[in-house]
Parts: C-alpha cells; sequence; structure tokens
C-alpha cells in the first residue's frame, strides 16, 4: 500500500471543490478473490490457444486523449476503454487486459491508487501511466508502485509504440501487436 | 499570428484519415467546451485545486491536439492557480479567445478536407 496516502495525493479540503479521493478498498479475502478470478480468466484465454493481438485497457477522463490514444493503439491492439478508476477496476479483472495505460488525475479515485491496486493483485500485470505532470512527486508514487511505464503528454505514436515494443520483448511476445487482417 | 494548432503529431496517428479526423476535432471540441465552463464556474476562491486540475486536464489534451497556444495558456493558469479573481478571469478570457482560434480552425480543416 501506498505510505503517503491511499490514493497517491494529498486529500484535498471539501470546500475546495474538489470531492476528496476514494480508494478501491478490498479486505484481504477480496484480494485472493480477485487474483483467483484474474488467474481463472488468464488460464481461460491461454486455453483458448491465447489472444491473437494484445489487449489494451485505457483509464482516462479526458474524452479527446481517451479517442486518440485509442486511435493509436487500435492500429494494433484490440482496446478497451473507460473514463474512471472504478470502471478500470472492473475492467481490469474481467479482460485481463496485456496492458493498462492509466492517467493519474481521474475523478474520485486516482490513477495512482488504482495502478497500486492492480500491482497488488497482480503483480503479473503491465501498467503504464500517461500524465500531463512531470512532477517528481508523481514519478516517486509510480515508482513505487512498480510500474512498468511512464509517458508524458503530449504523446504521439512513436511514445505509444515504444512501450508496446518494450512489453513485447520483455514477455516474448512478438507478433501479437499487429493490425487486424 | 502563430497557428493555433500543429497537426503534425495528430496526423501521425490518423495517417491523413479526415473522417477518424473529423471525429477527433468534434470530441476535442465538445470536451474543451466542458473544460472551459468548468474553470468558468471554479474561477472562485475557495475553489483553487479545481482550477487548477481543470486547467491540467485542458492543459493535456490542448498539446496532444497540437494546440500549443492553448496549452500553454493553460499551463500558465494551471500554476497560477492561487492567483486572484481578477487574474484568473483574465486568464480565462485569453484561453476562451484562443480556444475560439482553435475551434475556428478545425472547422475550416474539415470543411476544406469535404
Amino acid at each position: 500500500m501506498n505510505p503517503i496516502d491511499n490514493a497517491g495525493h494529498a486529500s484535498p479540503a471539501v470546500s475546495d471543490g474538489i470531492v476528496p479521493e476514494e480508494t478501491i478498498a478490498l479486505t484481504p479475502p477480496e484480494i485472493d478473490r480477485r487474483r483467483r478470478q484474474i488467474a481463472h480468466n488468464r488460464r481461460l484465454l491461454s486455453s483458448n490457444g491465447g489472444r491473437k493481438r494484445l489487449h489494451t485497457l485505457i483509464v482516462e477522463d479526458q474524452a479527446f486523449t481517451r479517442s486518440l490514444l485509442s486511435q493509436v493503439l487500435s492500429q494494433t491492439c484490440s482496446v478497451a476503454t473507460c473514463s474512471n478508476a472504478k470502471d478500470g477496476w472492473r475492467l481490469y479483472v474481467d479482460e485481463v487486459p496485456d496492458i493498462t495505460f492509466l492517467d493519474i488525475d481521474l475523478p474520485g479515485v486516482s490513477g495512482h491508487a488504482l495502478a497500486d491496486k492492480i500491482k497488488e493483485v497482480d503483480p503479473d500485470s503491465y501498467v503504464v501511466m500517461v500524465t500531463a505532470s512531470q512532477d517528481v512527486y508523481d514519478i516517486q508514487i509510480a515508482k513505487f508502485n512498480r510500474v512498468d511505464g511512464f509517458v508524458i503528454k503530449p504523446f504521439n505514436k512513436q511514445k505509444i509504440d515504444a512501450c508496446i515494443e518494450r512489453f513485447c520483448l520483455t514477455h516474448k511476445m512478438h507478433g501479437k501487436a499487429r493490425p487486424l487482417s | 499570428m502563430n497557428m493555433p494548432v500543429d497537426l503534425t503529431f495528430l496526423r501521425e496517428i490518423t495517417g491523413g484519415d479526415t473522417g477518424v479526423e473529423r471525429e477527433l476535432f468534434d470530441v476535442f471540441i465538445s470536451s474543451s467546451a466542458e473544460n472551459l465552463e468548468s474553470l468558468k464556474t471554479n474561477c472562485d476562491p475557495g475553489k483553487e485545486n479545481a482550477w487548477r486540475s481543470q486547467a491540467h486536464a485542458f492543459k493535456g489534451t490542448s498539446l496532444n491536439l497540437g494546440a500549443l497556444i492553448l496549452g500553454h495558456l493553460c499551463k500558465e493558469a494551471q500554476e497560477n492557480y492561487q492567483a486572484p479573481m481578477e487574474k484568473k478571469r483574465q486568464m480565462l478570457a485569453a484561453i476562451e479567445s484562443e480556444f475560439g482560434r482553435v475551434k475556428e480552425f478545425l472547422e475550416k480543416s474539415t470543411s476544406t478536407a469535404g
């Protein structure tokens, strides 16, 4: 768990116009259940011959950035998207994406908190933070959460392709990132 | 005066597909209008963090589109989140005016692309 706070940011006061950050709270039995569910979904995928293309998840609240990132990724991967961390968590457990792209500044539960939860429950996950923040604090939190990549906005096609390539290299999955035939 | 949008990076992504570009521009215009509205409602004292968060989000989308001047103005707004209301209103006016230029540029781009 994050030592700074559960969500990765100092909690703002209610009076400043922001609802205090939430967390994805799981009890130890729930964590075990999610772990088993993720492992089951992975086995199911693998018993069906595995995926033909990489599957990615984007959690980003800004519609334009979500569409743009989806546009880049859909050239070589299948893509699921959502705009908040709670939906992101549900989609992660159900779909077990190969790569998860997370914005940091999400409404409610932050991207840091979601990354922390994903890594806690599924250490084999591959998580990339995508953010306009170059704040040392955000980079430190991302490192502490053991995320696998950090992309600074504005991103271009090369930056995203480099993430996919790095994933393929470390997971020996060359050929899985490819256009639809 | 500088061009409001540099579409170089976006075109690497769209491959020059005008249909995809039109969709992306529409999403940008509608989501930016929401960002702008939210900045307006968070101009008052006591809403500094909400102002900063909105300016940060608007900066990210503007820079990703290639609207560099708009992105710069949003960055300035983000950094000066504790400025007095009068200064915030000035920053807001500059952002709104630049957003108008960006919007016009995007609408022209799609109409000329046919």
